[in-house]
């Protein structure tokens, strides 16, 4: 038996691969927040493509995150997609800091979006606090 | 009569390779058999639960038509002190933490283990020192109406004393969860049907009784991650959850909040591969994918947010 010549396996693995990976796909995808240059390293990052299933991220040391879709640290779905930086952190059962605006914790009023074209470890979100300043929040009983 | 002794016995019998070979093809057959009864026991076991929904959302629709304002998520307000719950005397019986599960058990057929739990020293109430002896029998019942056969958790959690039945469901509290935190609207104000303390009306649900839900499923019940007692509810936990997280989110990931050290993701999820059921205002139920987009998904939860669901 004679093997199919290289082209011709080239043109059989292009095609496969467009079929396959024609819509968009999850890829690896992790980056950090800074909020007026400094890092936000407490709360979630998380983008919510219109369509499928949304991607979270928890933020760490130096305002970094790596999104998971379904199982831990698979990453995000490719496209340009609103985003939502939950820069929450409790502080046990009666007080709660924001070391971002609370607007930034949804896609409504974030004006966040993040475009994702292929697997990166530098997807970078940077914010403002145009004046304001952390801020904790005190609720009395519970 | 008897052989002659030079004969041998002439035995017919199987080979060592004719009996692996059986051996062989009734393990191949039983390799095949066993993911197929695997999967129509799952089926069977799927459709006990959906029925168990729509006894539930149907229980839930017959209770709006009678008090004319839906079942409490909470009947009462814990500790809280804002909104609708100023000037509440603490302790009081409307600070209890009932879930409206245990509202609608008479619309159930089970008007017996409705009378179990005492109204005027009510079950999860802050005063724990009285309640426990006199609500024991309804908080360790386990009806079979709220249990998924799909679901895997443990039947009972050990708290206050109690071992507390855990069950499979929960009411939707809203749109927002954990990425709210402990804000003590969290409790009262939240954008679902089911509150603390705040019966909602069907005036109150403009976005229409087919396309705002009112319980899904659960798992994991017996964990601290993602505790579900029937009998109680709280925000993020037990038998109130939020759409904040995507159906299915493994508990304690996704955006959670920890205000008593354990993360807690609030979240919806089933035994069943891909999915979460639902059921809706107007008695429905409905399978929603784990891909479904987040938007879509909250769409779901809120009651007046002005969405309209796309057709699947």
């Amino acid at each position: 038996m004679r093997l199919p010549s290289p082209r011709l396996a080239a043109v059989g693995l292009a095609v496969l691969a467009a079929a396959g990976c024609g819509g968009p796909r999850v890829v690896p995808v992790s980056g950090r927040v800074l909020i007026d240059g400094r890092p936000v390293e407490h709360g979630f990052v998380r983008v919510a493509p219109d369509g499928h299933r949304a991607a979270t991220g928890k933020l760490g040391p130096g305002g970094r995150f790596t999104l998971t879709t379904t199982d831990p640290d698979d990453g995000c779905v490719t496209g340009t997609h609103p985003a939502e930086v939950i820069a929450l952190e409790t502080l046990g059962p009666g007080a709660q800091k924001w070391h971002a605006p609370k607007a930034y914790g949804e896609a409504g009023t974030s004006g966040l979006t993040v475009s994702i074209t292929g697997p990166t470890d530098d997807l970078a979100i940077d914010l403002t606090w145009g004046g304001g300043k952390p801020f904790v929040e005190r609720f009395g009983k519970e | 009569m008897s052989h002659p002794p030079s004969a041998r016995p002439s035995r017919s019998g199987f080979t060592l390779v004719e009996l692996l070979v059986v051996i062989a093809i009734i393990a191949v057959l039983i390799g095949l058999l066993l993911p197929a009864t695997q999967k129509v026991r799952e089926a069977a076991a799927r459709t006990k639960c959906q029925n168990n929904l729509k006894q539930i959302g149907l229980a839930i629709v017959q209770y709006e038509d009678v008090y004319k304002r839906y079942p409490h998520g909470r009947l009462g307000c814990d500790g809280i002190t804002n909104g609708p719950c100023a000037g509440i005397p603490d302790p009081s019986p409307r600070r209890n933490g009932v879930s409206g599960f245990v509202q609608i058990l008479p619309f159930l057929e089970a008007e017996n283990l409705f009378k179990q739990f005492d109204m005027t020293d009510p079950a999860w109430s802050i005063n724990q020192t009285t309640w426990v002896a006199k609500n024991r029998a309804g908080v360790e019942a386990r009806p079979a109406f709220y249990v998924c056969p799909s679901d895997v958790s443990r039947p009972f959690v050990a708290t206050g004393g109690l071992n507390a039945a855990t069950g499979s469901y929960a009411f939707v509290h809203g749109s927002v969860g954990p990425s709210r935190g402990i804000d003590g609207n969290m409790k009262v104000a939240n954008n679902g049907m089911f509150n603390y303390m705040v019966a909602q009306t069907r005036q109150q649900m403009t976005d229409g009784a087919s396309n705002t839900a009112l319980v899904g499923e659960t798992v994991d019940a017996h964990t601290d991650l993602s505790r579900n007692i029937w009998s109680n509810a709280g925000r993020h936990e037990s038998s109130m959850r939020s759409m904040d997280n995507p159906p299915n989110t493994r508990p304690g990931t996704g955006v959670t909040t920890s205000p008593y050290g354990v993360p807690l993701y609030g979240g919806f999820g089933s035994e069943h591969p891909g999915g979460v059921d639902f059921a809706f205002a107007d008695g429905h139920v409905r399978f929603v994918r784990d891909g479904v987009g987040l938007a879509t998904y909250k769409a779901m939860a809120t009651r007046a947010g002005g969405e309209t669901l796309p057709l699947p």
